[in-house]
């Protein structure tokens, strides 16, 4: 006989049951809570929590920064200064460039400026000094450096015919080949073109010019400039005649006063 | 078909000498047992286990197998008078006893009448023995003509043997330990299908036995009333057609293991 009745027996069998469940529910919760504030703890705080200063500080520097950096392209001069002052507080910082230029810092000192660095500040190129072309001549380096200053540069040459006659051709960029290549690569046009064209007259370089002043003429029919740098190239050349007939042809197609006195100029009438 | 009524008398708490299950513990028992009383090097032999493991069952099963070849003699109640042992052993020799002789002369007596014989006498439940029995019987082994075999409770047993008149003498100690639970499904199972009951023996599973062996602590008498037990919950749920029990399940288990006292609720 039992001792007890079969549904007594059978409540309390699923009493147990309950209770074992919230048992294995509990352990099972405080573990997994346990797990998670030790993850919360140690790596999600893992960045903060080997750095020397504060989080306090940090986001204090943030701030101030943050608000300033909206509009970096006003205030470019303000925030450039104020690397100044926190260069002063470290010793590490070296400054680069008197001016205008942000220091690279070393780590310990990047809680500073990297915020800075990070940031889209414009910071202006330092005024370049003019470079000195190896291509210059001679003649070149004497204008040079009389006109240093000036952006034009005046041409003198040496030879005695061109300089009883000469025409000052005024070479109005004082840019170097290689830019004008480039130009002329990017956006080759008249212009372009009879600069170089120019360039290569005044360097010497007559089969340039010649090549450079035809395609000019090409752009621009009705100029008479690239017929006056092919004329000239020719007479440097001593190939007077060719000058001469080009001129003419010039003169059968356009009616040019330029040309007509030019002409006159050649055949030293 | 499924008799639960029937099938439940089968693990009554009854020693029963017909149902010998030779679980590794009783099998080691026995040979260790068997072996010392054939040997007859020493003449106190203890069986200590704990209650409920099988040790009065054991004892009558090698009783029964030594009478038909010599003298046993099994005492099943514990004595309290010293006199009342030597009675027994006049009895078992078909001889009067006279209460009236000394003590000495009844004792020289029985020595002579048993020196030639080849005997055992069995003792059970030696732990309720008196000091008084229990120095007898060591005065009775010392003339080397008397063999004892006594069986008692773990914890009472040792603590007799630590006993100086026992831990200097000859004597042999056999420990019965409790049933595995592989074992416990092997005896559930062969108890069922020897009585014919394969399809009650086909509910029980290797995973019920592991239980059963859990709740029971491998006690073979609890195990023996756990199953009467069970098998009670499952004729009252086939007489009421619980369908949630018609298969033996966690809950039934349980259960039963309750109405044992075998978990506190």
């Amino acid at each position: 006989m039992l001792d007890r009745t079969f549904d007594e027996l059978e409540k309390k069998c699923k009493k147990i049951n309950r209770n074992r469940y919230l048992k294995w529910f509990s352990i099972l919760f405080v573990f997994v809570a346990f797990f998670a504030a030790m993850y919360f703890l140690f790596f999600f705080n893992s960045s903060t929590f080997f750095k020397k200063e504060p989080l306090k500080h940090q986001n204090k520097n943030l701030q101030q920064k943050s608000t300033k950096i909206l509009n970096p392209k006003k205030d470019i001069k303000k925030d450039i200064k104020k690397p100044k002052k926190i260069l002063k507080k470290t010793e590490h910082t070296k400054r680069v460039a008197k001016k205008d230029k942000v220091s690279i810092k070393k780590k310990d000192d990047v809680r500073y400026d990297t915020m800075l660095l990070k940031t889209n500040i414009i910071v202006p190129e330092p005024k370049k000094l003019i470079k000195k072309d190896k291509t210059v001549t001679h003649e070149k380096k004497i204008v040079l450096k009389k006109d240093i200053n000036t952006k034009k540069k005046v041409v003198v040459k040496k030879d005695a015919d061109i300089k009883k006659k000469s025409v000052l051709i005024k070479v109005k960029s004082m840019k170097t080949k290689d830019s004008l290549l480039k130009d002329n690569k990017i956006n080759e046009n008249f212009e372009t073109t009879l600069r170089l064209s120019n360039y290569y007259l005044d360097k010497g370089e007559y089969k340039k010019a010649i090549y450079w002043a035809k395609k000019a003429n090409n752009y621009k029919k009705s100029s008479f400039k690239p017929w006056l740098i092919y004329a000239e190239a020719k007479m440097r050349q001593h190939k007077k005649l060719e000058a001469i007939k080009a001129i003419k042809t010039f003169l059968l197609y356009f009616n040019s006063s330029e040309a007509k006195k030019y002409l006159m100029k050649i055949e030293g009438k | 078909m499924r008799d639960f009524t029937k099938a439940k008398e089968l693990f009554r708490d009854v020693v029963d000498t017909k149902y010998y299950f030779d679980s590794i513990s009783a099998e080691t028992a026995r040979y260790k047992l068997e072996n010392a009383i054939e040997e007859r090097n020493a003449p106190l032999i203890f069986l200590i286990g704990d209650p409920g493991v099988g040790k009065s069952h054991l004892l009558r099963v090698v009783n029964s197998k030594l009478s038909k070849e010599s003298l046993t003699i099994f005492i099943d109640h514990p004595f309290f008078d010293n006199k009342e042992l030597l009675r027994i052993l006049y009895e078992a020799k078909n001889l009067e006893f006279d209460e009236n002789i000394n003590f000495n002369a009844l004792k020289d007596r029985l020595l002579d009448l048993y020196r030639e014989d080849k005997h055992t006498i069995f003792i059970d439940e030696a732990q309720l023995l008196k000091m008084e029995q229990l120095e007898l019987i060591r005065i009775l082994s010392d003339t080397k003509v008397f063999q004892f075999v006594l069986s008692m409770h773990k914890e009472e047993g040792y603590k007799i043997l630590k006993i100086k008149h026992f831990k200097s003498r000859i004597k042999v100690v056999i420990e019965y330990e409790e049933l595995h639970h592989s074992e416990v499904y092997r005896y559930i199972n062969s108890i069922l299908l020897y009585e014919n009951y394969g399809e009650i023996a086909q509910m029980f599973s290797f995973r019920d036995g592991k239980k059963i062996t859990k709740y029971s602590e491998g006690n073979f008498r609890t195990v023996k009333k756990y199953l009467y037990t069970l098998f009670e919950l499952l004729e009252y749920a086939k007489k009421n057609s619980l369908k949630k029990y018609k298969k033996i399940n966690n809950c039934l288990l349980q259960m039963s293991a309750i109405d044992i006292g075998a978990i506190d609720a």
